[in-house]
């Protein structure tokens, strides 16, 4: 994640400052460019109340020489966010709460006489389970009458991308994926059933400033025509925003997996001594950060994070990953990240050089992986052979916490039931022999009432 | 639709908005010409809602409170 310059790749566009690594740790270069700003944010008392009110992360003064010390002012040393995850990798839930605190930070802004020179999505991470800014670097001095610069990239970050889950489909997010800059307030207009125009919010942020794009795009227009905007009247955009926000609201019901636990052939017995298994390998492994491959609504990711582990809970349904969220935000949960990755496209690396945004695999590896009920939907459901999941998996962790489902499990039947069986490579001998190549099989346990074996491996050194 | 982006930044216009913005003010984004030309009037417009929203809760919780008191 590095260019030639020493800076992150990630940290290019805003000339203020840029983050780089030195020894391990994460540093910020601020530049003489962003002094007066760095400079009001701190004496304003704003710093203090967004760090207190859990909306941004802490930094402190670090005493280390800048890699660009012609531009540097200082350097500050801001605290980590563990694991790194985007827009696109968010549930509803997520990216709506992402958006809400964007907009708390703007309107906090405003009340200390700075405002947000930029509403990217991906200035906010998860950290300790909420949503907190990152770029120390994104206020500006708040001139009088100055209308919001950061307005058009807040809609197409967050109030477009989530009108377009809630009315029309959850998988919309990923057009997030293909427009870095968010979604055009243009596409998001034509996407949007008809019925959105009779929202005044959303007519008058999409409909209408859709339409009115159009009109000034083929057009030389002086932006010194624009208006003032009085504080009052960006506190009630705000205000007006955030009750659009607010107001977008998604129930998960219908999902493929969100009801699996009770339609598996688990008995109540079998789940239970399932738990007690990976407890069990999980207290063996001792990992500190844990992935858990095809999560369903993080029932295992919550006896890894019993345990003190950081868990990344990742799924393709949109659906589970929303009960995941909702039930971690219930009981105040630091330790889970749910996330929607589909692990047969899993997230890659998008943007300037494809190093901008980090694929899956870099953000890696983690201490352990779990991937319970998981190998029939990748080695079935989408043809992946066994010696290439387990290459996978040697990738992404350490330990690997993995549970053999047999052709005769009512799942893989259920898998098979519309399609050729073509998979004769697809049993539990070629399974251990294509993971042995990669890892050691440190313990295997058949899993009480069902035809389910759970293992606990670990990686060959290389 | 066009004459009602008109109407509003005529409304913004009488309503005593004055020139603002200079080039020097935008930021490193792409602010969009459109996000900042009609800004004053989609805030104008969602203000006058954010007020009657108010007003009308007011009146509301004027009735309620008479209500109660009655009760």
């Amino acid at each position: 994640m590095r260019v030639e310059s020493g800076f992150l790749s990630s940290s290019f566009r805003d000339p203020s400052g840029h983050l780089f690594r030195q020894e391990g740790l994460l540093f910020r270069q601020v530049n003489v460019s962003y002094k007066d700003n760095y400079d009001t944010l701190m004496g304003s008392g704003l710093y203090e109340e967004l760090v207190a009110a859990g909306l941004m992360v802490p930094h402190e003064k670090a005493h280390i020489d800048a890699p660009d010390p012609r531009r540097a002012y200082l350097v500050i040393k801001p605290e980590i966010v563990p694991f790194i995850s985007y827009p696109y990798e968010w549930c509803f839930g997520q990216l709506k709460d992402a958006a809400l605190a964007t907009l708390e930070i703007q309107r906090r802004a405003l009340g200390s006489g700075m405002s947000l020179k930029d509403s990217s999505a991906y200035n906010i991470q998860f950290f300790e389970g909420k949503p907190v800014l990152i770029d120390t670097l994104s206020f500006e001095k708040y001139e009088e009458g100055c209308p919001w610069i950061a307005y058009g990239q807040f809609l197409r970050h967050f109030l477009a991308p989530l009108a377009l889950m809630r009315y029309k489909d959850m998988s919309l997010s990923q057009l997030l994926r293909i427009h870095i800059d968010g979604i055009p307030v243009g596409l998001a207009s034509t996407l949007l059933p008809a019925l959105t125009r009779f929202r005044p919010s959303l007519f008058l942020n999409l409909h209408l400033l859709a339409r009115s794009e159009k009109r000034y795009a083929d057009k030389p227009v002086d932006v010194e025509s624009a208006r003032r905007v009085s504080k009052k009247s960006l506190l009630a955009l705000i205000e007006g925003l955030r009750s659009a926000v607010a107001r977008l609201k998604w129930e998960p019901e219908g999902t493929v997996w969100a009801d699996y636990y009770d339609e598996t052939n688990y008995s109540e017995e079998g789940l239970v001594e399932k738990g007690r298994l990976v407890g069990e390998f999980l207290d063996h492994a001792a990992p500190g950060t844990v992935w858990d491959l095809g999560a369903n609504t993080g029932l295992f990711s919550r006896i890894a994070s019993e345990r003190g582990a950081l868990v990344v809970s990742i799924d393709n349904d949109p659906a589970c990953v929303e009960r995941n969220y909702l039930d971690c935000i219930k009981v105040d949960e630091k330790n889970i990240l749910p996330l929607v990755i589909d692990l047969s496209n899993p997230s890659s690396g998008i943007g300037w050089e494809n190093r901008e945004r980090m694929s899956l695999e870099e953000r890696g590896p983690a201490d352990a992986a779990l991937a319970l009920a998981l190998i029939h939907h990748l080695a079935i459901a989408n043809n992946v052979p066994l010696g290439m999941a387990a290459k996978f998996f040697s990738r992404v962790c350490e330990w690997l916490i993995i549970e053999f489902v047999p052709k005769t499990d009512s799942q893989v039947q259920r898998l098979l039931s519309s399609r050729e069986d073509i998979f004769e490579d697809y049993t539990q001998e070629t399974f251990e022999a294509e993971f042995s190549r990669l890892f050691t099989i440190e313990e295997s346990v058949r899993i009480p009432s069902s035809k389910r074996t759970l293992y606990l491996m670990r990686r060959k050194q290389a | 639709m066009s004459n009602l982006v008109h109407s509003l930044r005529v409304i913004t216009r009488t309503a005593g908005a004055s020139r603002a913005l200079t080039r020097s003010m935008l930021g490193y984004i792409n602010a969009g010409t459109a996000a900042l030309i009609i800004q004053a009037s989609i805030a104008f417009a969602v203000g006058i809602g954010v007020a009657l929203k108010f007003y009308w809760r007011n009146i509301l919780n004027f009735f309620k409170k008479e209500k109660k008191d009655e009760g």
